[in-house]
């Protein structure tokens, strides 16, 4: 049986993740000279849980990167803050547990920020959606389609969190596997 | 936003109407973030320059020797070299109390076709654990004939 869980307690369960989301569009606005004329980090209980108008352009590049800016930062940030648990993970050593409360306490915190950020690291369909029409040539339009659908699952109601907690789980092995592999 | 997102998980991107932006907005300056979030990227970082640092140092070469113990324990299960594989497996048990002792008692109870001694044992690593059916199938696998009425007894007291 399956239980939905609303997205506005996911967002709010997993805010951290929302704000950095919001920051990535906005630094790949930022670093391309692209004006940004709102923003909101986040807004709980709310249907968008964050947003960033900006000036539109012309250029697809800018676009693309401006949309896929949480796919790059949430990714590496996640990346790097879920080495701890990950390691973890990948050694299947949880058993062993020596560390004071404080420390303890101080992982799960960085492990929550971590796959928070890294849950929180796909564009949304809205993102990718203003892409479609600046690309002309089939085999442009072919790959992003590709692509804007193989993000497009992780935007389903049904499966897209549960992707998406894979998503972060893989992200929190990349590390582990280069380094322990 | 259709009915098949899901609504509120992630933010979105709006590249407004340039003449409806200019109307409404200045454009922000760049790089500059509120403080609120300046604290929080602090706070993250100092996080991450004090756990990393430590883990790398003090947590991951233990956990990495403990990782090495149990594939060698593994290997040695594997090649039915199973009493060696119960002083490894006993070893990290000791160390560590919340290991997953299931090997440990597959080992034993392995030996115990030779040695009875075991069966006890293997019982005993048993004591305050709970096991999923498929746990005590693999265990019963590993049990000589004569004690599998016994064990059924037995576990369910341990359990």
């Amino acid at each position: 049986m399956f239980v939905v869980i609303p997205g506005e307690l996911i967002a709010l369960l997993t805010f951290p993740g929302v704000v950095l989301h919001e920051i990535s569009h906005r630094f790949f606005c930022d670093i391309q000279n692209i004006d940004v004329y709102a923003i909101n980090y986040f807004q709980p209980f709310s249907k968008k849980a964050g947003h960033v108008i900006y000036r539109p352009t012309n250029n697809f590049f800018h676009s693309f990167f401006i949309a896929i800016g949480p796919l790059i930062i949430n990714s590496l940030v996640c990346i790097l803050l879920t080495f701890p648990a990950g390691c973890n993970a990948y050694l299947d050593t949880d058993f062993v547990d020596y560390s004071s409360s404080f420390v303890s306490l101080a992982y799960l915190i960085m492990q929550w920020i971590g796959y928070s950020i890294g849950f929180h690291a796909m564009p949304s369909n809205k993102d990718m959606s203003g892409l479609k029409t600046m690309v002309h040539s089939w085999w442009a339009r072919t790959i992003l389609g590709n692509f804007t659908g193989i993000i497009g699952l992780f935007n389903i109601t049904l499966i897209g969190p549960l992707l998406r907690i894979l998503f972060a789980y893989g992200l929190s092995m990349v590390l582990p596997r280069l380094f322990l592999g | 936003m259709s009915n098949n997102e899901s609504a509120a998980v992630v933010g979105e991107i709006v590249a407004s109407d340039q003449a409806v932006i200019s109307e409404q907005y200045s454009p922000l300056e760049k790089h500059i973030y509120p403080f609120w979030i300046k604290m929080a990227g602090l706070i993250s970082g100092l996080l991450f320059l004090f756990l990393v640092p430590r883990f790398l140092l003090i947590d991951l070469p233990i956990r990495y020797e403990v990782y090495q113990k149990i594939v060698k324990a593994d290997a040695f299960f594997l090649n039915k070299d199973y009493s060696s594989a119960v002083l490894l497996y006993e070893e990290i048990f000791i160390q560590y109390p919340n290991f997953n002792t299931i090997k440990l008692v597959k080992s034993c109870f392995a030996l115990s076709v030779q040695y009875s001694d075991f069966y006890k044992i293997g019982l005993h690593y048993l004591v305050g654990r709970k096991c999923t059916d498929s746990e005590v199938e693999e265990m019963q696998f590993f049990l000589p004939e004569e004690y599998k009425k016994d064990f059924k007894s037995q576990f369910k007291k341990v359990q």
